[in-house]
């Protein structure tokens, strides 16, 4: 099993921390978390001390004392009366939607963060996991924590409060449960590293099955072209036996652990119970007041043992709070909203350095350049080459690790998010649309425009013809559809979007190499209108597209290799020549 | 159907587990019972310690915990087999499944159903059982021993117990319709979430998100005020179902009752004792249950999806395989429509000779890719018949039918295992030079060689530093050595760059091999000028048919299509009237 070890995730953090760190998550809502969890304590409180009370109860219905009955019965029942009323109150929380409001809380901040930090921050978790982060562990934060606790708080608070409570009739009893109970919390420590051991190495398991069910299903038509399914298919058995294996050995290895604890606990009850049978023998204290211990006793034994039970599953909830929490504390990208905005358009890399997250190898190395304004700009070079890094960067996707690239004089860091989008419009390969109708797909660049202004730009596009063919039109859901839409399509829809946003920036990557040849016309005819009076930057992968650049830079490795036009860089026998050459046959 | 049948499997531990439960619960009783002796000798004999109970009472809690953690681990033990068993038996479903039912599901779901879905079960199967029998077996033996000791109490906690369960299943009831809707607003705000998450690159492009980040507030927002507003409207419901099994109502109804009675001579002291010692268990017994029931209706939802996909019908196998002879191919009336959609391809006559080389072409849409996939029965033609070598294909066993095909997809997944593997991947004995030979003649070996660890270096999901066109070159590669009759290839639309692009074309070429049966998908004209014959699609349909040659002198279609083509290549975007857009 040593493959699924993973430092990361193995270590507990100290449990004050844990707490006030899972009390946090409730937000705006942390008030009334922990009011309910005070309702909590005061009503298992008033429930440990009724138990003691039943003692003098017990003794006036001995002595058939008429009023001393009622009166204790009277002080009991109000008692029992709050413990239940305050039980209702603490389940507010809950049951009043309270940790709704936690949760939709919680997603809100980590929407609001995912779009300020860097996108290369983002790229190192494995798809699905934010997902899983925002669904599940929000949730299991908010609520569970919530249920849990409460648990908790009554296994250790009603055996403490009747503890305190029999100070006033035996010192001697009070003592020794005051030493029984807390014997339970070392035994948790002891337990909660293992437990913590155990989910981490698990969750390590989980996720190499998941990684194995995906590929299994995805790569289904290569597996069975290529006669491996079974192969394959013996593959995720052995990983789901694996973790059928780590379940059952930590389930095993928690069984005489937990087992001990238990009977510890109980021993100890038993010892309390010696000790009243003794104290009566002794003549110290009435039989009545060990009836009301017995049945502390009773009501302590359950709720202790499910407060054991309940601590392992808190600990797999820590680990996915940690987690939340590590996401909501990545650093944002640092933004300064621009005073003055820049009136011209060039954009100037100054000895810009660039490497990803976690690597320390440059992928852009020393790049100064100069983007001239209303004019057009082609990057080439081999994929990998960094070629779409540079145009991440002047988005902002990440920040250069020294240098700077400015947009008319302006350093873009001392711009806001949105100031920056405002000055560029993009036309990507890969069109994300969303689950949304067609025109909110395309207003989503300009979310004041009309219907009509959208249309016109449509129209613009070439993309009004295909729309109108839609049942619905400009209505039509692309949630059904979305799939059926060809990569023309899709491509003229992202192209009406930076039309409809005519921002004086203009980055393309490759907008026609999906297309088909009637589809590419059309494409084409579309982008000789876009890039008017536009500062335009192409990442260009057939160089016949850009001979009439006013700057080509070709890049190799990081670096710059070549620049100039089309002309002059034929005249050197580099890189470019060798692409045009081979272009061409 | 019926929830409980996903048990099977391991319905003997299940069943074993919730028999070791019940008697731990009635060991518990005895527990209790022992509490009352203690009590009970020294009432008598204030002088005498109650050894003998107590020494009972150790022995009796170490058995019933003993027993308990057993039948908790049992039910946990059966609960992990179970999840490999089904895992076992889905992923064997999925592999009988048509590629067009698991392309159809989408690979997402499928996979949640083997690995989330199943996860969700543990509930049901590991912690219901033995809290089940608890909540069961409990209430019935104390009140047995209630009504030995005073049947008038007996009757009145059997009373309480009745109605605090009709009482929550009417509560329960009107939850039921609540958790519908709740259900239904938490998967709308997921999808929501999710898109968000996904298209995050996309959206920070239009205005820094802030339209994106607005919509998915607002989508989260009125999802909280809904749920937000149920909740309130039936809080007081709630919260008094959720305490009413707590010990408190049982208590204060006990307490006032028994003390009346004592006072009234009508009970002796143990009795009261008694009632309050056993009769809150009950109570307590059932509470966990009660907060299972969340739970249990997600392990619920599970369980269907899980019977809905083995319920999904297989790929059905030839009764009598048939062996085919030569590797021509016939399309005959051949028509395709997906599910309640509309049709793709229609009235497809095609021959395809054995060793010939044969392109299709049309626009996106016009049905290329899906001819293909009909050949090696990703999808199944829903009229006419493809025959290879004079065999309905469907009378060929199925890998018998994959060893001849090879093909190259657009999108073509690699394995988390290393380049050479993925090259040799599920061929035997192939030496490194083979694979370093097929990696040459793919036009991929130089970039393998810049590779970290070069042949070693791992593909798959984590290792993404392979573009489309590379991963086509590995796939080219492991066609070399798989060395099929047929090769089938669908040429992508968009190349990562210039060189990638000749590359690519260049290892296309040598897999036009004479003594192979190819088909070509296709977008570049000037690839196909030296086929046997070329296949032009328009919605669904032959338009055209015949070579170059043929066609560009008898049909006007596609000597329009070579001179877009040609139009289409010469292209480059305008730039001498770039700052005349101001004017």
């Amino acid at each position: 099993m040593k493959e699924y070890i993973n430092t990361d995730t193995r270590t507990t953090k100290s449990l004050l921390k844990t707490y006030i760190g899972l009390i946090n998550a409730a937000g705006k809502q942390k008030k009334i978390l922990i009011r309910s969890l005070i309702y909590t304590v005061i009503s298992s409180c008033l429930f440990g001390v009724s138990l003691v009370l039943l003692y003098p109860l017990f003794a006036a219905l001995e002595t058939k004392n008429v009023t001393a009955t009622v009166t204790h019965l009277i002080i009991v029942v109000v008692l029992l009366m709050g413990s239940f009323i305050f039980k209702v109150l603490c389940e507010r929380y809950d049951a009043d939607g309270y940790s709704t409001l936690a949760v939709t809380e919680l997603r809100e901040k980590l929407g609001n963060k995912l779009r300020h930090i860097s996108l290369d921050y983002l790229s190192q978790f494995r798809s699905g996991e934010i997902n899983y982060l925002m669904m599940q562990s929000v949730n299991e934060a908010a609520v569970f924590t919530f249920m849990l606790l409460n648990i908790i708080i009554t296994g250790v608070v009603i055996p403490l409060s009747a503890a305190i409570a029999l100070l006033f009739y035996s010192w001697q009893l009070s003592l020794m449960m005051l030493l029984v109970f807390p014997m339970a919390i070392p035994l948790y420590l002891w337990r909660r590293k293992a437990y913590r051991r155990g989910f981490s190495i698990l969750a390590e398991a989980n996720a190499k099955l998941k990684g194995e069910a995906v590929e299994f299903v995805q790569g289904l038509d290569v597996l069975k072209s290529t006669g491996q399914t079974k192969e394959k298919m013996t593959e995720f058995i052995k990983v789901t036996t694996d973790v059928a294996n780590i379940l059952r050995i930590g389930t095993k290895k928690g069984e005489k652990p937990n087992l001990i604890i238990t009977i510890v606990i109980q021993v100890g009850l038993i010892l309390i119970i010696s000790l009243g049978a003794y104290l009566v023998n002794a003549g110290n204290i009435s039989y009545l007041l060990l009836a009301s211990v017995l049945l502390i006793v009773a009501r302590s034994t359950d709720v202790l043992n499910y407060f054991v039970q309940m601590s392992s599953m808190l600990e797999s909830l820590v680990i996915g709070y940690e987690k939340l929490q590590e996401l909501l504390n990545a650093p944002s990208l640092p933004e300064k909203k621009a005073e003055i905005m820049p009136d011209h358009y060039n954009i100037e890399f100054e000895r810009v350095n660039f490497s990803y997250r976690g690597q320390d190898k440059y992928v852009l190395k020393d790049i100064s350049l100069q983007i001239p304004e209303k004019a057009l700009t082609a990057l080439v070079g081999a994929s990998g080459c960094g070629k779409t890094t540079i145009t991440k960067l002047i988005l902002r996707f990440a920040d250069v690790k020294s240098g700077s690239i400015k947009i008319g004089g302006i350093d873009i860091r001392d711009m806001s998010q949105s100031q920056l989008m405002s000055l560029v419009s993009v036309v990507f390969q890969d069109v994300y649309l969303f689950q949304d109708t067609i025109i909110n797909n395309i207003r989503m660049a300009k979310l004041s425009a009309s219907d009509e202004e959208v249309i016109e730009v449509c129209k613009q596009a070439n993309c009004h013809e295909f729309i109108q063919n839609f049942r619905d039109g400009y209505q039509t859901q692309l949630n059904d559809i979305g799939k059926s839409l060809s990569g023309g399509e899709r491509q003229r829809i992202s192209i009406a979007r930076a039309i409809l946003k005519n921002a004086p920036i203009l980055i393309l990557d490759e907008p026609t190499a999906a297309l088909d040849t009637e589809n590419e016309l059309a494409v084409q005819k579309v982008i000789n209108k876009l890039v008017q009076g536009k500062t335009v930057l192409v990442i260009a992968h057939r160089i016949s597209t850009i001979i009439g650049a006013k700057q080509i830079v070709v890049i190799d490795k990081g670096e710059i290799v070549e620049s100039g036009t089309h002309q002059q860089l034929l005249q050197h026998n580099g890189i470019y020549k060798e692409f045009w050459h081979l272009q061409q046959n | 159907m019926n929830h409980t049948d996903i048990f099977l499997p391991v319905k003997n531990k299940v069943s074993h587990s919730i028999f070791l439960a019940s008697i731990a619960q009635v060991l518990k009783l005895s527990i209790w019972l022992m509490l009352i002796w203690v009590l009970h000798q020294l009432m008598l004999d204030t002088s005498v310690f109650p050894g003998l109970p107590i020494v009972s009472l150790l022995v009796l809690s170490i058995l019933f915990y003993t027993l308990r953690t057993y039948a908790h681990d049992k039910s946990h033990y059966a609960a992990f087999e179970l999840e490999k068993i089904l895992r076992t038996r889905l992923i064997k479903k999925i592999n009988q499944l048509p590629i067009e039912t698991v392309r159809n599901m989408g690979n997402g779901n499928l996979v949640k159903t083997l690995i989330d879905d199943i996860k969700e079960l543990h509930a049901f199967v590991a912690d219901a059982p033995p809290l089940k029998a608890e909540a069961f077996v409990t209430p019935i033996f104390t009140l047995l021993v209630l009504f030995i000791f005073n049947w008038v109490f007996a009757s009145i906690v059997f009373a309480i117990t009745l109605v605090t369960f009709l009482l929550l299943s009417f509560i329960m009831k009107k939850a039921k319709l609540l958790k519908e809707s709740y259900n239904n607003a938490t998967i709308q705000i997921n999808s929501k979430i999710i898109e968000y998450i996904q298209g995050m690159s996309a959206v920070r492009t239009f205005d820094a998100g802030e339209g994106a980040f607005g919509q998915y507030q607002k989508a989260l927002e009125n999802y909280s005020q809904v749920v937000f507003h149920w909740l309130q409207s039936m809080r007081l419901s709630t919260k008094i179902a959720r305490s009413l099994f707590s010990a408190m109502p049982m208590s204060i109804i006990l307490v006032v009752g028994l003390s009346l009675a004592q006072l009234n001579d009508q009970i002796s002291f143990i009795t009261t004792f008694c009632f309050l010692l056993l009769a809150i268990g009950i109570a307590e017994s059932v509470h966990p249950v009660m907060s299972l029931f969340q739970i249990l209706q997600k392990s619920k939802a599970a369980i269907e999806r899980i019977f809905e996909v083995e319920n999904l019908p297989i790929l059905e196998a030839p009764s009598n395989p048939l062996l085919p002879d030569n590797n021509e191919i016939i399309f005959k009336n051949v028509g395709f429509c997906y599910q309640n959609s509309d049709t793709v391809l229609s009235n497809i006559n095609i021959k395809i000779p054995e060793n010939s080389f044969t392109a299709l072409i049309g626009t996106s849409g016009s049905g290329k890719t899906t001819l293909t996939n009909l050949i090696p029965r990703f999808l199944d033609a829903t009229s006419g018949t493809i025959t290879l070598g004079g065999v309905n294909i469907k009378e060929i066993e199925y890998a018998e039918l994959m060893s001849r095909i090879s093909f190259v997809f657009q999108d073509n997944f690699l394995f988390s295992c290393s380049i050479a593997d993925n090259i040799r991947y599920g061929l035997e004995d192939i030496s490194d030079e083979d694979v370093i030979e097929a990696a040459k003649k793919a036009e991929i070996h130089d970039f393998i060689l810049t590779l970290p660890q070069q042949y070693n270096t791992l593909a798959g999901e984590r290792g993404q530093l392979l573009s489309g066109g590379q991963k086509q070159r590995i796939t080219i590669a492991r066609v070399f050595l798989q060395n099929r009759p047929i090769v089938i290839l669908d040429e992508p639309t968009a190349f990562s760059d210039a060189r990638n692009e000749a590359l690519l074309l260049k290892a296309f070429n040598r897999l036009i091999d004479k003594n192979k049966t190819v088909i070509m998908v296709t977008h570049r004209l000037s690839t196909i000028v030296n086929a046997d014959q070329i296949i032009l699609l328009d919605k669904g349909m032959i338009k055209i048919h015949g070579t170059h040659n043929d066609l560009i002198e008898n049909s006007s279609d596609y000597k329009l299509l070579w001179q877009e083509y040609n139009k289409a290549k010469d292209w480059s975007i305008p730039v001498n009237n770039l700052a005349d857009g101001e004017k």
